[in-house]
């Protein structure tokens, strides 16, 4: 392909600026004007791909440098430059909208099953210890700001543990634990499930509990965090989506990015409140328990921190509702 | 040196001054094609084509700048930035996985963060001037890590000891690191920009910013005031959790919108101050915008930005871009063809050496 162009050199010595005419023709480039004279082989110039209508650059061996407006004749005239399957995808909005399906669809899908499914695969096959790692001082920190001695008796407490010890586990083996006791009048009725194993169990919630098999349940209910590393699945893709939104919506606003961000991530947070729901429940069936009395705890919990008219979509847990129906319908 | 027939003119030419405008031809159409089939291929591979995406993005914007008849280039080589991002994001995950670990972690990693910081930044800046080019020619950026560790460590340091007082000295210092060590050829730019603008930028914007949702804000409590007045309304505890999100929640948006158009306005006051009267060796650069103007289209590309989730920012980017670009004017002493003479020895020298450290870039 063969053409004849107007450009302007550079000879790469200083900034001067020269109007030549070029002639692109058999593989060879010719250059002409005031005091300059050259052919190069158009394979040993670097000449840039199209991108969009912006100047074609070339860059020759000794530093020197042209540049030529772009046009169709020029691009037949080159040939194929470097990504040339890329520009014909830009150049075309058939192309550029197929790309933006493409995006919206891997990025959903990412979300929704690839990103969980991968931390689920890491994060399960990582040895416990490594687990065990995040969160080390959690309950010293919660002892020294926020929990109590347990005020409840010390039968109380072994008959629990023991009814506990003695339970099996719905498949293999239980994760290693420890249940621990304490009086917490800043949080109330709750138990905690920590990375490290450790289960921290209020007295309010015993108080609260009908019976041993609804603290059982929750306490299942923990088991299933710690069986399912949810606190390292939740760092993992947790900061994947941080990642993820800082790159799309940083250069924005940073502001912008907390948002999009925390609903993403209450959003994984509610699936694996919904997971350990699951293991709970199964957890109970596997001993001969009714699973409603998880429904019923986390009713009651419900009822004693005064359910808040929160939108669904900020709450790191399920509706409790949505929870109890869930549970009815595992056996 | 040698008398090459460039120099030579030069010496024979009689000074002309020469004014040349900025000017940009990207548009919006056009690059957004660009930018959705670039994004694809960079979610498609994790990330991993964002490199290439990076160059092809910027050298859109560079080769679409013109002055006097030429444009610019952007010679970033895709797999050095690669290693920078890779390296970024090991970063990152460090930065967001220690404090979960252990307190003591943490501290290690914040003070090793704080110690490569200025290295980083210096070496981000090196590496985007080398690889930017006018007419065959690269620029350079002369800096050096003990003057970025001051800057950024240092100074820092004093806005928090002074509750932020400092800070416009502080943006006016990291302008100044930046500018002042900027070279084209062998002409070195010359930052001229008084202190008095950043502090006066500042203290009017703290002013807008704090007193505007004030103001909101206390509208709405007269509003309800006048609506509870007979005293029916004693404790702010019994309105209804709507009643509450009626009076939060447009207070909080105002503020928001506030936050954005400031950072736009100074975004626009910022890049005027800094442009105008910079030298580059002998010629002068002029830079005129219009802050309001700019915060306003800002503000309404922020927007159509957030109604189309993110679509519309190729669009923006290109206006603005074009906007900031087209402000700046060169003021050149002699013909500016002639006058930007360089030893092309020395250039090449510092080009070598900045490529031999580790080319990264980041988050530029």
């Amino acid at each position: 392909m063969s053409g004849t162009f107007q450009g302007t050199y550079y000879d790469g010595r200083s900034s001067q600026s020269h109007a030549v005419a070029v002639l692109i023709e058999h593989g060879n480039v010719i250059i002409e004007g005031e005091a300059i004279s050259r052919a190069e082989k158009l394979s040993a110039v670097s000449v840039s791909g199209k991108l969009g209508l912006a100047p074609r650059k070339f860059s020759f061996a000794d530093g020197a440098a042209m540049e030529i407006p772009a046009s169709e004749e020029l691009e037949r005239a080159l040939g194929k430059g470097s990504l040339e399957w890329v520009a014909r995808l830009e150049s075309r909005w058939a192309y550029a909208v197929a790309a933006l399906v493409v995006t919206a669809f891997v990025l959903i899908a990412g979300y929704l099953w690839g990103l969980p499914a991968a931390s689920r695969y890491a994060a399960l096959r990582m040895p416990e210890s490594a687990s065990n790692k995040i969160g080390e001082g959690a309950l010293e920190l919660l002892d020294e700001h926020f929990l109590s001695p347990s005020r409840l008796g010390a039968d109380v407490q072994q008959r629990i543990l023991g009814r506990l010890r003695a339970m099996q586990s719905p498949a293999g083996e239980l994760p290693s634990h420890r249940v621990v006791f304490r009086s917490s009048p800043r949080i109330g009725a709750k138990a905690l499930a920590l990375p490290n194993g450790v289960i921290v169990v209020t007295d309010e919630l015993v108080k609260l509990a009908a019976s041993d098999e609804e603290v059982l349940a929750v306490l299942g209910h923990e088991l299933g965090h710690i069986q399912e590393r949810h606190a390292l699945r939740s760092l993992l893709q947790g900061s994947v989506v941080a990642i993820v939104v800082a790159w799309y919506a940083g250069d924005v606003s940073s502001i912008a990015v907390g948002i999009p961000a925390m609903l993403l991530q209450t959003g994984y947070s509610r699936d694996f409140e919904r997971e350990a729901d699951a293991f709970g429940a199964r957890f109970m069936a596997a001993n001969g328990l009714p699973p409603e009395n998880l429904g019923n705890i986390l009713r009651k919990l419900d009822n004693v921190h005064g359910g808040g008219k929160v939108t669904p979509y900020l709450s790191t847990h399920p509706a409790t509702e949505e929870r109890a129906k869930a549970l009815r319908n595992i056996h | 040196m040698d008398t090459s027939p460039a120099q030579a003119s030069v010496a024979d030419a009689a000074p002309q001054a020469s004014v040349h405008r900025v000017s940009f031809n990207g548009r919006g159409g056009e690059y957004f094609r660009i930018w959705i089939v670039n994004v694809a291929l960079s979610v498609i591979t994790l990330g991993i084509y964002s490199a290439w995406a990076k160059v092809r993005r910027l050298n859109y914007f560079y080769r679409n700048t013109s002055l006097a008849g030429s444009s610019f280039e952007y010679h970033g080589q895709p797999l050095a930035i690669l290693k920078g991002r890779i390296l970024a994001v090991v970063l990152l995950v460090v930065w967001n996985v220690a404090p979960e670990i252990h307190l003591v972690f943490f501290l290690v990693v914040f003070i090793a963060g704080l110690c490569i910081l200025p290295w980083l930044i210096n070496s981000a800046l090196r590496f985007r001037l080398h690889n930017s080019a006018y007419r065959g020619l690269r620029f350079r950026f002369l800096g050096r890590v003990k003057e970025a560790a001051k800057v950024f460590l240092l100074y820092p340091f004093f806005v928090l000891i002074t509750l932020g007082i400092a800070y416009p000295y502080f943006k006016w210092r990291t302008k100044q690191f930046f500018f002042s060590h900027a070279a084209y050829g062998s002409l070195q730019a010359k930052f001229n920009a008084p202190l008095g603008p950043f502090f006066r930028l500042y203290v009017f914007v703290a002013f807008l910013g704090a007193l505007i949702p004030l103001a909101i804000a206390l509208s709405l409590i007269v509003y309800f005031r006048g609506m509870f007045g007979d005293g029916s309304l004693s404790n702010p505890g019994d309105l209804d959790d709507w009643a509450k999100l009626l009076i939060i929640a447009p207070a909080v948006f105002v503020g928001f919108i506030t936050y954005l158009g400031i950072w736009a306005f100074i975004r626009a006051r910022l890049h005027v101050v800094c442009w105008d009267g910079l030298g580059i060796g002998d010629h002068r650069v002029q830079c005129q915008l219009n802050p309001w103007k700019f915060a306003a289209i800002s503000l309404a590309n922020l927007a159509l930005i957030f109604l189309t989730f993110g679509l519309y920012k190729p669009f923006s980017d290109i206006q603005l871009t074009g906007l900031l670009a087209q402000s700046i004017e060169l003021h050149c002493a002699g013909d500016l063809s002639n006058a930007l003479a360089s030893a092309a020895v020395e250039t090449r020298a510092a080009g070598e050496e900045a490529a031999e450290i580790f080319d990264m870039d980041i988050g530029l």
